[in-house]
């Protein structure tokens, strides 16, 4: 595939330019297909993802009942953390969980570029506390919040990496993302609906009414989004010349759909 | 391996369960209904709704036939 016109990818575009340009020999423009295991459990990983379209579940699994969804990422991130903390492989496995495509960096050429460019390095690490932060934010919500604000702050956060209202995915996949059996999902999803908040379909979950479910989602929903805008707003004041001075607002992270309703 | 579909009777309404689990025969269904009663339960439970006691989970065919319920008042035994 040729590379990309633009970079959707958040984190490339907060690079200063001249780093970008020392490390864009080494990206490789992918698809990013269903399913596809970006970095397996227990193994080491060998490619980094700075995601451009389309959401990555990162899931953590002790056997084949224990599992849970720790975090996403989507436009705002990559995929690989370990590598950018001194580690090679994670017990967490990352795959596609909606579709999309990638900027793909071998992780030997990740790392080098991280040891030796320190701007590189710090949008690097400014968003593995961003990402702590989403983490911690789910954990809070998965002891403190019931099923509903649960599930209305999850729609939310896919909602925020994709565009348009329509999110792929069945209820024995959410069942597994809020670590519940499928009922639980199949009651929330029809009281979200008879609040007409959402459509639920086979398959598909259609977002009708956004601030609806960020109301629902209450406190669970939007201190780690706003972790991140401010992390990434702080960039942009202190240094002019990085691109995303230049990105459009709409294109940051929970500003992309924010007070619409589709 | 047969699928089965579980529906929720809940506050005098049916929610039909669109996707359904394949699973070896009806024992196992009945199982898993019984796990999904008492997992819906937690739930209730958690969200401070009421939690009324003959409400409950039903094992559906691919034809739409009841073959067992679970009343919340069983899965609590």
């Amino acid at each position: 595939m040729s590379f990309p016109q633009k970079l959707d990818n958040l984190l490339l575009a907060a690079m200063a330019t001249e780093d970008f340009v020392q490390i864009q020999a080494d990206l490789t423009y992918v698809e990013l297909p269903m399913r596809q295991c970006l970095a397996p459990a227990n193994a080491p990983i060998e490619h980094v993802y700075f995601v451009q379209s389309g959401i990555v579940s990162v899931v953590a699994q002790s056997n084949e009942f224990r599992s849970i969804e720790v975090g996403i990422v989507g436009l705002e991130g990559f995929s690989g953390i370990p590598l950018v903390l001194g580690a090679d492989q994670s017990l967490n496995q990352e795959f596609v969980q909606v579709p999309g495509t990638a900027l793909q960096m071998p992780a030997q050429q990740f790392r080098n570029a991280a040891e030796r460019l320190p701007g590189f390095r710090v949008v690097l690490l400014r968003y593995v506390h961003a990402y702590m932060t989403q983490v911690a934010q789910s954990l809070l919500s998965v002891g403190a919040d019931f099923l509903g604000p649960r599930l209305a702050r999850w729609l939310l956060m896919c909602q925020d990496r994709i565009h348009g209202p329509e999110l792929p995915i069945t209820h024995e996949f959410l069942a597994m993302m809020l670590s519940v059996r499928r009922p639980g999902v199949t009651e929330s999803l029809h009281i979200l609906e008879g609040r007409k908040l959402i459509k639920a379909n086979r398959g598909h979950v259609l977002i009708l009414d956004r601030p609806g479910l960020i109301k629902l989602a209450g406190a669970s929903y939007g201190v780690s989004e706003q972790e991140y805008n401010r992390l990434f707003d702080l960039d942009a004041a202190r240094d002019a010349t990085s691109a995303i001075a230049s990105t459009p607002l709409r294109r940051r992270l929970n500003l992309v759909h924010s007070g619409t309703t589709s | 391996m047969p699928r089965y579909f579980f529906y929720l009777s809940r506050n005098g309404q049916v929610i039909p369960d669109p996707e359904g689990t394949e699973l070896a025969d009806l024992s196992e269904a009945r199982s898993e209904a019984f796990l999904n009663a008492r997992d819906l339960i937690i739930q209730i439970l958690r969200s401070d709704e009421p939690l009324p006691l003959d409400d409950n989970v039903q094992v559906v065919d691919e034809h739409g036939s009841l073959l067992h319920t679970v009343t919340f008042k069983e899965a609590l035994g």
